[in-house]
């Protein structure tokens, strides 16, 4: 009797620390994997969205500037967008010193405003060089913002995050050993039925997967998330939709081998007690 | 035949029962994460769905004006474009949209959520910027102008009484009132500078 009730003690135990592991191997190769956010941007075409995104800023400001538009020609490529967004992204995993061409643009803008001046002849006083300067200062701050959205708050985040990666890093042995160590101890005091409470495990540490999914979806509208701008939203919506898929994946997975370990659990007991 | 049957039963029902042991398990979890952690639970879902907006649904489209209480009865919804406005002295017929964004200001006259709508009587603040095709010309406006307000509800026409340049931060230049119905129309100053535009040309106009 007291064998049974450790049994199902520790079952409890194994329960609660198979979902601590799954979450947190989950989440490290997830949210605080840099290969797979980048993947997660390049399958959004975030790229490509951003670019358009910030020339529309570009465009809206220009409006009033008394330039055309085409003076923004070849200020930024969608090239030069990608490569800052993934120096930013690269930062903020590795801590490893970020390159935003704000520079770049503020010159390549200023030479094609001294094109146009030039072409048209047209005298600069200080008071409208003044005037210039805020007009190019806004479309590079245009340009930062639209790459790192805050740029102020990157290197807070990046300690976050780093805080995050290093503590999880260090952490996730934890849950990992205690599980087998709950498994070998379930299997030392009853060796006999030890498989059929790793089944119970299995199958609930499945069922709470479901379960997280099934609220997921009843409570919260993630397909109308809208944060920042549409680009950053469809990441931000892929990202946790395919997180929740992954939660649902392994929570159907589980419960398989849950019942099947179960069934041949039973099927053994069944053979031992004909014997 | 029959014994393995039933061997297959009595497997079939071990089975069942560790499926509902393992439920068992699933609701004492449950039931522990709702008592520590139900209102950080709550909020983290509220906070989602604080930042997620349903843009299917339909906002509405007819703006009707209650003449006796001089008060629209439906506003038209923020970004849409509900009006002409029309300088005939000045070649300019704009479209004019409820908001003020940048974005929208790229494709007409932009009136500012802060003020009243005409009819309303009280301050229509009103802009667009000073590029060809948009206001290039209000700095040639002429005391006695007419400004016609062509609205899906109404015509309004406004008489221009003052105009005035400003610097950008002088914002006590368009006050917002509700005593006489005045339409504040302004552009960048100068028209013809490069580069970011620190001052505005005002017209102010009263209604006929």
């Amino acid at each position: 009797m007291i064998k049974k009730i450790i049994s199902y003690l520790l079952t409890f135990v194994l329960i609660v620390l198979l979902v601590v592991s799954v979450a947190i191997t989950i989440v490290s190769k997830t949210i605080l994997s840099e290969k797979y956010i980048l993947g997660v941007l390049d399958k959004n075409n975030y790229y490509t969205e951003m670019y358009h995104e910030i020339l529309e800023s570009f465009k809206d400001n220009t409006i009033q500037s008394g330039l055309d538009e085409t003076i923004l020609d070849g200020v930024m490529t969608d090239e030069q967008v990608k490569k800052d967004i993934q120096s930013l992204i690269h930062y903020l995993y590795t801590g490893t010193k970020m390159s935003i061409d704000t520079e770049g643009v503020k010159t390549r803008l200023q030479e094609k405003i001294n094109q146009v001046i030039q072409e048209n002849n047209k005298k600069v006083n200080s008071s409208e060089q003044q005037e210039i300067d805020i007009y190019v200062s806004t479309i590079a701050n245009i340009y930062s913002d639209g790459i790192a959205y805050a740029e102020k708050y990157i290197p807070t985040i990046q300690s976050v995050l780093s805080k995050i990666q290093n503590t999880l890093t260090k952490a996730q042995m934890i849950p990992y050993v205690a599980t087998i160590v709950v498994a070998i101890l379930l299997l030392t005091i009853n060796k006999k039925e030890s498989l059929k409470y790793f089944s119970i495990a299995s199958i609930s540490t499945g069922i709470l997967f479901i379960i997280l999914k099934i609220v997921e979806s009843s409570t919260m509208r993630i397909q109308n998330i809208l944060l920042l701008n549409k680009a950053f939203s469809n990441v931000l919506i892929n990202a946790i939709q395919n997180i929740m898929f992954i939660f649902l994946f392994v929570g159907i997975i589980f419960s398989i081998i849950g019942i099947i370990l179960s069934l041949i659990a039973n099927k053994k007991s069944e053979s031992v007690a004909k014997h | 035949m029959r014994k393995k049957q039933s061997k297959q039963n009595t497997i079939l029902k071990a089975t069942i029962s560790n499926i509902i042991v393992a439920f068992v398990y699933v609701a004492i979890i449950v039931a522990i994460i709702i008592i520590l952690f139900s209102s950080k639970i709550s909020m983290a879902i509220s906070l989602i769905n604080r930042v997620s907006i349903d843009t299917s649904k339909k906002v509405l489209s007819e703006v009707k004006i209650d003449l006796e209480h001089n008060k629209l009865e439906s506003y038209p919804e923020y970004g849409t474009r509900y009006a002409n406005l029309i300088i005939e002295d000045l070649d300019v017929n704009l479209p004019l949209y409820y908001g003020d964004t940048l974005s929208i200001l790229r494709y007409g006259v932009g009136q500012t959520a802060g003020g009243y709508f005409p009819g309303e009587g009280g301050s229509i603040i009103c802009m667009a910027h000073n590029t060809r095709g948009f206001l290039r010309k209000l700095p040639e406006i002429q005391l006695g102008t007419k400004i016609k307000i062509e609205a899906v509800y109404g015509n309004y026409t406004y008489t221009v009484y003052d105009t005035k340049v400003v610097h950008q931060t002088e914002t006590d230049a368009v006050p917002v009132q509700k005593e006489k119905e005045i339409l504040m129309l302004y552009t960048c100053y100068p028209v013809n500078s490069i580069g970011h535009a620190t001052h505005r040309f005002i017209a102010y106009a009263s209604l006929d």
